[in-house]
């Protein structure tokens, strides 16, 4: 194993550790908040009636930016290493993760609200169907083989073209020349080479009979 | 690096560590925050 691929695994590890962290804290974060009623706030001038659950508030974003840097340097190091390609299935995670949220608290809503809360039940049908869209690739063998467990790319791609050579433009036979064409050129190249001194009377004598000839 | 089904099933099982530590890194952090 090179050297390049340790570091890839290494850095394949500490970004799906990041963005499965940065997954658990917003969908914790998201559970803190809906447990007082879905809204807060904290700071500004105005009284707060209900202030948000100590640095959950705060954790939400956090955790949607830590985990997308660290779903970059997985989704960069992955796409080089055999194996599961998950980045795809993060995206599924956190809106059905997110969606279960809805669905839970909507269903059975905290505090001092009764029956279903429709407002929640609704973003859950839509978390649910956004969730859902990458798991579709997974019905098309051929698709899910590309998407969620690949080959890693070869560092060194076979040469189409071993040792320099070059398959012709053309394939195929080569069309034949009409004699009619190619008689007065080849005698006019005969000549040429006799007049030149290139061959003797006698080879050019010879030449001449067998172009004539059409040998 | 080589595509046997033996390596596919390492980088699985890798991967499958990195996400229960990181569950668990999450679990930690959210503990520690609003503790």
């Amino acid at each position: 194993m090179s050297a390049a691929t340790v570091r890839r695994v290494v850095v394949m590890f500490l970004g799906l550790t990041i963005v499965a962290a940065g997954m658990t804290l917003v969908f914790l974060s998201m559970r803190a908040v809906m447990d007082i009623g879905g809204t807060c706030a904290s700071g500004g001038p105005y009284a707060i009636t209900t202030p948000c659950p100590e640095g959950a508030a705060a954790l939400l974003p956090l955790g949607l930016i830590v985990g997308l840097i660290g779903l970059w340097m997985y989704a960069v190091t992955s796409s080089k290493l055999p194996g599961p390609r998950l980045t795809l299935l993060t995206w599924s995670a956190l809106f059905l993760s997110l969606g279960w949220n809805f669905w839970q608290y909507g269903l059975n809503p905290p505090m001092a609200a009764t029956g279903v809360v429709w407002g929640w039940i609704i973003c859950g049908v839509v978390f649910v169907a956004m969730g859902a869209l990458p798991l579709f690739g997974l019905f098309n063998r051929d698709v899910a083989k590309a998407l969620f467990w690949a080959d890693a790319p070869s560092d060194n791609p076979v040469d189409p073209y071993p040792h320099g050579v070059r398959a012709p433009l053309r394939q195929g036979p080569t069309p034949p020349v009409s004699s009619e064409d190619s008689l007065p050129d080849a005698l006019e190249r005969l000549a040429a080479l006799h007049s030149s001194g290139a061959i003797t009377d006698a080879e050019f004598a010879a030449a001449k009979r067998r172009i004539l000839e059409g040998q | 690096m080589t595509n046997s089904n033996a390596t596919k099933a390492a980088m699985a099982i890798v991967q499958l560590i990195a996400i229960l530590v990181g569950i668990g890194v999450g679990l930690w952090v959210f503990q520690l925050v609003t503790r």
